[in-house]
């Protein structure tokens, strides 16, 4: 019995390689990429303002910015120009007037909720895409034979996909979204604490990072856990479709939704979708308030996720059926 | 035969209305070579398919005691197999592939692997893609053989290449692989090149069996004359299955036919395979 387990355990180990080989690309290069651009942004962007009139002046752009922000929009007009050493106020120069410390950390946490989110979509598309094609191209290029020549059922197979898409993926741009996260927060803690009602350490502290990590991080976990319905589905599309997985995936849902909606009104299938594909959403805004994780599981209704479960292992099971029986090779 | 490794009972095969395989019935014992013989399109892929449980099937298979379609997975923890086109993936290298396996295929031995691929000029970090037709399917058979099970199958496996990789494939199978615990199955439509390596010949036509003999079978049932044209007539009255013509004579395969009497007309000689096979393929065609 250990040894088995032992043996399943390197099995999926192996699996688990496979696909980080064969998807390297999606999986690793697209959010170092992106990552990597954002760091440089940050980076660049330093250098911009120092070199156009140094940090001092940036802090006073960035506060009177904040401030005229704060006015209606007439007053605002024609208030910033521009010259060849960058930003110029041309009234309303009132250097006694700062951002509030909270205001300069919202501003912050506003940058660094808009990265999160952006790796968040990344994630999102890469799971997406990679969920669609992931059981569809090995079959295209007929690959399949290799790995059917080996002891690995289809059932380890596809559950290893279903991991990969819902858990490796997101894990692994998690890493570079913290990457970006770290260096925007130093750029913007750098710029702030140039001046002198902000301290460097003081922003960083307000932020919290580790809050900020360990939230991101329950965010993938209740991503996988309220995606599995959609991913199932894609990995149910990319086992059953002869060609273009993305045509079925799309398709389908919109045939079923407009022929229900003429014939039957939305009450059954499209309700029901809803029902199943639709159970952690106040979950995910509760994570992204900081609410307590009892609070967060209290969001979710026990029946719709039990049979959101349930569809989602229908659509596996089919999936599974599909890779033994439904094409030959 | 009941300790046979493979027992197939009236396998059938249809896609639609066409049948592909129609009631075979086979039995293989272990440590035997197998050569699946057919023209294209004789269902002898088809066939390796249901034997692998890769097509649905009527009738009974058992390969090493299972059945192929209800114990796929286990059944490849005893069986190998390299298909009729290269299928190793695209961006498998031969390093990751020996990693992989290491971690996917209990009985698979790296060290074997790579003495193996260390006889070739494969570079363990280049991707399939760069790796040229023969060099994947070295590479495939370097990979196949370090899996230490008593069946392998072959589906046409030196199909595209050149003359130098086919005699290299099958001497490497035969120098680096085949013992007396290990059997090995070969579909090939090229016979003339595996009638040395092979004990047992299959012959199939239009998804049956027109024979299925060992090697020293065909030899004590079969053979050929070279008879000169004044002689042929003659000869013709022992029923040959088959005529080939040449120079002056025409080479005459005779079946279960009293040898003596055979040498009054010409030269006697063992059977080629080949010509066995062409026999049997035009007598099903007539």
């Amino acid at each position: 019995m250990a040894i088995k387990m032992i043996r399943n355990f390197t099995g999926y180990q192996g699996l688990m390689l496979r696909e980080y080989w064969e998807n390297k690309g999606i999986t690793l290069w697209l959010p170092l990429v992106l990552a990597a651009l954002l760091v440089a942004q940050n980076v660049l962007g330093l250098g911009v303002l120092f070199i156009n009139g140094g940090i001092d002046h940036v802090v006073e752009v960035i506060d009177h910015s904040k401030q005229l922000s704060q006015m209606d929009g007439a007053e605002r007009s024609g208030e910033i120009t521009f010259h060849d050493r960058g930003w110029k106020l041309n009234n309303k120069e009132d250097s006694s007037y700062f951002l509030r410390l909270s205001d300069a950390q919202f501003a912050m946490s506003s940058g660094l909720h808009v990265i999160s989110v952006v790796f968040m979509v990344v994630a999102a598309l890469i799971s997406g895409f990679y969920l669609l094609q992931c059981l569809y191209s090995d079959r295209n290029d007929r690959s399949v034979l290799f790995w059917k020549s080996l002891p690995v059922d289809e059932v380890a197979n596809v559950l290893s996909k279903l991991l990969y898409g819902i858990l490796v993926i997101p894990l692994v741009v998690f890493i570079f979204a913290v990457i970006a996260e770290v260096s925007g927060s130093l750029t913007l803690a750098l710029i702030y604490s140039a001046s002198e009602n902000y301290s460097f350490w003081g922003m960083l502290g307000e932020i919290n990072p580790i809050s900020m990590v360990l939230r991101q991080l329950l965010s993938i976990l209740m991503f996988a856990f309220n995606g599995l319905p959609i991913a199932a589905w894609l990995l149910f599309c990319s086992a059953f479709s002869r060609r273009l997985p993305i045509v079925m995936a799309l398709i389908v849902p919109f045939v079923i939704s407009v022929l229900e909606h003429f014939l039957l009104g939305d009450k059954y299938i499209g309700a029901f979708l809803e029902y199943v594909f639709d159970t952690g959403h106040p979950v995910l805004e509760g994570v992204w308030r900081g609410e307590s994780f009892s609070t967060l599981l209290a969001y979710y209704d026990g029946v719709q996720v039990v049979t959101s479960i349930c569809f989602s292992m229908v659509l596996l099971a089919g999936a599974v059926w599909c890779r033994n029986n439904r094409f030959e090779i | 035969m009941t300790d046979a490794l493979i027992k197939v009972r009236g396998l059938s095969k249809r896609y639609g209305k066409k049948t592909v395989l129609n009631n075979l019935n086979l039995d293989i014992s272990a440590g035997r070579i197998v050569g699946l013989v057919g023209h294209n399109g004789a269902g002898k892929t088809t066939a390796l398919k249901c034997l692998l449980g890769l097509a649905t099937y009527e009738g009974d298979i058992s390969v090493v005691g299972m059945s192929p379609r209800k114990a796929r997975s286990t059944l490849m923890n005893e069986v190998c197999f390299i298909a009729d086109t290269a299928i190793l993936p695209k961006w498998i290298t031969a390093a990751k592939a020996i990693k992989l396996l290491e971690q996917m295929h209990p009985r698979f031995i790296p060290s074997v692997a790579l003495d193996l691929l260390g006889k070739t000029d494969i570079d363990p970090g280049e991707p399939v893609s760069k790796l040229s037709k023969g060099m994947v399917t070295q590479l495939h058979l370097a990979l196949v053989m370090a899996i230490d099970v008593p069946l392998l199958v072959l589906d046409e496996p030196t199909l595209g290449l050149d003359i130098v990789y086919r005699h290299q494939f099958y001497k490497s199978l035969m120098d680096d692989y085949f013992d007396q615990q290990k059997t090995i199955i070969l579909a090939t439509h090229q016979i003339e090149e595996v009638t040395n390596l092979l004990t047992d010949v299959v012959f199939l036509k239009h998804g049956e069996i027109v024979l299925h003999q060992t090697i020293d079978e065909i030899a004590e049932r079969y053979c050929e004359v070279l008879v000169p044209s004044l002689k042929q007539e003659q000869a013709r009255a022992f029923s040959p299955i088959y005529e080939q013509p040449g120079m002056g004579r025409t080479a005459m395969l005779f079946e279960n036919a009293d040898r003596d009497s055979l040498r009054e007309f010409g030269d006697l000689c063992e059977a080629k395979i080949d010509t066995i096979f062409l026999a049997k393929m035009q007598s099903q065609l007539t």
